[in-house]
Formats: structure tokens, sequence, C-alpha cells
């Protein structure tokens, strides 16, 4: 894959992040990106796997625990109902992620999401080389590192076709 | 008499979510946590009037279970929809192949779900 359609995937990223925690409740803003997966990890993070011909990877999404019981839909406090929650929300952005890379013709199978808790976490191992960015929202950080290899012909189509994929919020009754 | 939804997801939190809007119109809610829990309470409640379920989901996924469904249990008329972060239209034209009577991609607002419900179990 080239390296402009890495930056438009990545691009990609950053915008679900933004509806899917806007959809949750939760105002962010993009504070910037790094190559590295060496980052402040919050206690609570979930993993979701990608799969398909062209890609292939991972995506793992940190949220502290204070924005994910502020914007808990119960407001919960339990941490298995905030790790749930944070599970759902990584589900949230691989299927939004998913329709976006839909749209340029690549497509993607979607694991079921993992949700880890710990102090200090770090990872050892990445399929290629991590990209985590950095969203600022109600005074904490929200952090999303994308790893994943592409193949290296694949290409994101230059034009979206919004038709192969519905959208968040939609509904189709036959 | 009350009507009963089976609802089927692997998240606690969205069958919470899901469970709060249709407790709140009135309708009981049977929880099924994977495919395999789905069909369980599915059979085990046959007079339900709506079944609710997700597609990615631990064990058995969804269009594995309508289709489990559909093929086990042919005269099974209680109507499905899919609610799902999945917006792949393919999946959806493989549900409606199943039977399924609609689809709805999360996040969802419940007053949009609770549209669907009762015009699919006869409320509307």
């Amino acid at each position: 894959m080239r390296q402009d359609d890495w930056s438009r995937l990545n691009d990609m990223v950053i915008a679900a992040v933004g509806e899917v925690m806007s959809s949750a409740g939760v105002a962010t803003e993009y504070a910037g990106s790094m190559v590295h997966g060496e980052s402040s990890w919050a206690e609570l993070i979930a993993i979701i796997g990608l799969g398909g011909d062209k890609l292939r990877g991972s995506v793992v999404l940190s949220v502290p625990l204070a924005l994910l019981e502020r914007s808990h839909p119960a407001r919960a406090t339990a941490r298995d109902d905030l790790a749930d929650w944070l599970g759902e929300l990584a589900n949230l952005l691989l299927g939004q992620l998913k329709s976006r890379l839909l749209a340029r013709d690549v497509s993607i199978v979607m694991s079921t999401p993992l949700t880890l808790s710990g102090t200090a976490l770090r990872f050892h191992r990445f399929k290629a080389q991590p990209v985590t960015h950095t969203f600022r929202a109600d005074g904490s950080e929200v952090l999303v590192m994308f790893e994943a290899e592409g193949e290296e012909s694949a290409q994101l189509a230059v034009e979206a076709d919004a038709s192969v994929a519905l959208d968040g919020g939609e509904m189709i009754l036959f | 008499m009350i009507k009963k939804i089976v609802v089927v997801d692997d998240s606690r939190t969205a069958r919470q979510q899901v469970g709060a809007a249709l407790a709140e119109a009135g309708y009981a809610v049977i929880e099924g946590v994977d495919g395999l829990d789905g069909i369980a309470k599915v059979t085990s409640n046959l007079d339900a009037s709506l079944i609710i379920c997700d597609v990615n989901m631990p064990n058995m996924g969804g269009l594995e279970m309508i289709e489990a469904l559909r093929r086990d249990h042919p005269d099974l008329a209680v109507p499905i929809v899919m609610l799902t972060t999945e917006g792949q239209l393919e999946l959806v034209q493989r549900a409606k192949q199943s039977g399924a009577r609609g689809w709805i991609v999360k996040p969802f607002k419940p007053h949009m779900l609770l549209s669907a419900v009762r015009k699919l179990v006869g409320d509307a």
C-alpha cells in the first residue's frame, strides 16, 4: 500500500474516532499522531482485530476510567461494565472504519473486541508500524493505536462509493 | 398482554441500552449473550414478538444464528431485526435472504429503534 493511502487510512481512523466518541456524548479534539506503540495507556484498553485480503491488523482503544464512567449509557461504574462499554466503543470504531474502507473498495472482517486492564501496559510485538493517535477529551486523553499490514498492490479507491455500506444510525426495513 | 422481545448481543452495555428503551415502551425483554444462547432463548420463548440480534458475537454470530433458526425451525414466524456496527450491504442482503426484516447500524437512537420495533410487532 502506498504511503498516501496509509495517510488516508489514518485520516479515516481519526474521523471515525471523532464520530464514535461524539455518539457516546464525548467531544474529542484531535491532538496529533506518532509512529510508535509506546504510550501512557489508560487502565482499561480494548483491542479489536481486522482481517482481509488487502489489510490485516488491529485497533487499540484507550479511554480513561473517568471518561468511560461519564459516557456509559447507564452511568455504570463497575469495572466489568466499563470494560464492556469500552469493548463496545472499539466495536463501533472498527464498524465505522470498515464502512469507510468498503467505500474505498477495501473489505475487512472484524473480530470481537478484547478488553484488558492493568497498569503500565506495553505492547511488544506488532504486525507493522503502529500509529498512535491522541485526542483530548474533557481534560483527559483518548488514545487510538492503529497497526496493520497491507498488500503491496492494495490501493484505496480514489472516489468513495457510499452505496456499498450503511452508516451508523441508518436503518433499513425489508 | 405484554409483548416479549428477545435481544441477543454479546455486549452487556448494548443489551442494557436496547432493553432500557424497550422496557420504557412497555415490552418485556429476554436477553441472549451470543448466537447459541440466542437460539436457546428464542426456542424457549416461541411466543416472542420480535428478535433483535447483533452480528459479530463469539461462539455463534447473529447471521449464523438466524440461518440456523430458519433451517431448524422453518415455521418460526417471529420477525428479526439485526442491530450491529456492521453496515456492509452484502451482509444486509444475507440477513434478508435468511428472513430478517430489518437492519439497524449502531449507534442507534432509541426513538428510531422503537419505530422499527412497533412496525414489526404490529404496534405502529
